[in-house]
């Protein structure tokens, strides 16, 4: 058992990959690798199917579309007109965090087990909220949103900028860890057949679904932020 | 485990290129099609109710236009038919006119040559009983008959003057 807590928890620590050798040396941890992998990917295959587009559609690119489709949809229902400008980045933050926390099944460390990419993505959410609250409403009315309904809260409502993406952050980096603290149990006592159905759940399903948690309220708090009060 | 250090500043750089080359490659280009094609769509619809009204519209003109046509080619033809009316009117009566004038002409040149026929007759009859009468007073039958004679022919010549 000691053995065992043991290898998990060095299971857990963020590798690093390799070591640039500028500047005394840059360490790359295993996630940013893996990230990369997951953009070249990303970038590669959008180059591919979307190149050559027509204006009547075949094969891949209909699948294409309607992915890009469904995806803008979900957005823009919640987001509404005035935030359309923002969906292109929440659907690369949905496309990113779906891969990467499906990326496990093919044996890679999935890169949202690490907390600075959480964070990292958390930072950037809480990032855009509030530029598209200033944005909307411009730093006047940005800066007096802090007291509204009342003045009593505005403490609270400050807190809520630090509260939002700590809890994005916590809540991503939890899901993915306690996935693979447990696929890791099971894999360690039972290691075959059993975990396929467990994975299938925590790997895809799950993964999927906190992917979909983070960027349905990221989108949720943008809306909140460019509302303009009548 | 729970660490954070400045490797955050590896995701956020990364998500960024990936969020650019993502909007460069994958959600600009859709959607700019996507855009296109329904505004395509909406100038192909545009554009076939305009040309069903533009047709619609002919339609109207040229319907319009017929009945005119109509109207017109029958206003000629009654138009035509007057004024052929007018000529003939004119031509009969230039015509009538025309032929009263020749007959009067006629009727005054056999006037005249009635007149110079008589008058020749006239004289030639007046030539004859002179002649007649200056054999009859040649002969001298009687001084009473002569006188009688001549006033017998002075009466009857009278008469049919």
């Amino acid at each position: 058992m000691e053995a065992f807590s043991e290898e998990l928890l060095s299971q857990l620590e963020s590798k690093i990959s390799f070591v640039i050798p500028v500047f005394g040396g840059i360490p790359v941890p295993t996630s940013v690798v893996v990230t990369w992998g997951i953009m070249i990917v990303l970038v590669l295959c959008s180059i591919i199917f979307v190149r050559n587009l027509e204006t009547i559609p075949k094969r891949t690119q209909n699948v294409i579309e309607i992915a890009v489709e469904w995806l803008n949809q979900f957005f823009e229902d919640i987001l509404g007109k005035e935030g359309k400008r923002y969906i292109p980045y929440l659907s690369t933050v949905a496309l990113y965090i779906a891969c990467a926390n499906l990326i496990g099944i093919f044996g890679f460390t999935p890169p949202t087990k690490d907390l600075d990419v959480t964070a990292g993505l958390a930072i950037m959410s809480i990032i855009l909220i509030e530029y598209a609250g200033i944005k909307a409403k411009g730093t006047k009315k940005w800066i007096r949103s802090f007291a509204e309904p009342m003045a009593l809260i505005a403490p609270i409502n400050v807190l809520e900028v630090f509260i939002r993406p700590l809890s994005l952050c916590m809540r991503l980096f939890g899901n993915v860890l306690g996935a693979f603290v447990v696929m890791e149990l099971i894999k360690m006592v039972i290691p075959i057949a059993l975990p396929v159905p467990f994975s299938v759940y925590f790997d895809i399903f799950d993964g999927l679904i906190q992917a979909y948690v983070f960027v349905f309220l990221t989108s949720l708090f943008v809306q909140e932020a460019i509302e303009v009060e009548e | 485990m729970l660490v954070l250090d400045w490797n955050i500043i590896w995701t956020i750089v990364n998500i960024t290129i990936l969020y650019l080359l993502m909007k460069k490659f994958l959600f600009g280009p859709i959607t700019e099609m996507m855009d296109k094609r329904t505004k395509t769509i909406e100038d192909s619809f545009e554009a076939a109710k305009n040309k069903n009204k533009e047709a619609e519209h002919l339609k109207m003109q040229y319907e319009e236009a017929l009945s005119h046509a109509k109207i017109e080619a029958e206003e000629i033809v009654k138009e035509a038919r007057e004024r052929a009316n007018d000529v003939y009117d004119r031509t009969v009566k230039a015509a009538e006119n025309e032929a009263s004038r020749v007959i009067e002409n006629a009727n005054k040149a056999i006037e005249v040559e009635r007149k110079k026929t008589i008058e020749g007759i006239e004289s030639e009859i007046i030539g004859l009983t002179m002649a007649a009468a200056s054999k009859i007073l040649e002969q001298n039958i009687n001084e009473d008959m002569n006188k009688q004679l001549v006033d017998d022919f002075l009466a009857e010549v009278g008469a049919t003057k």
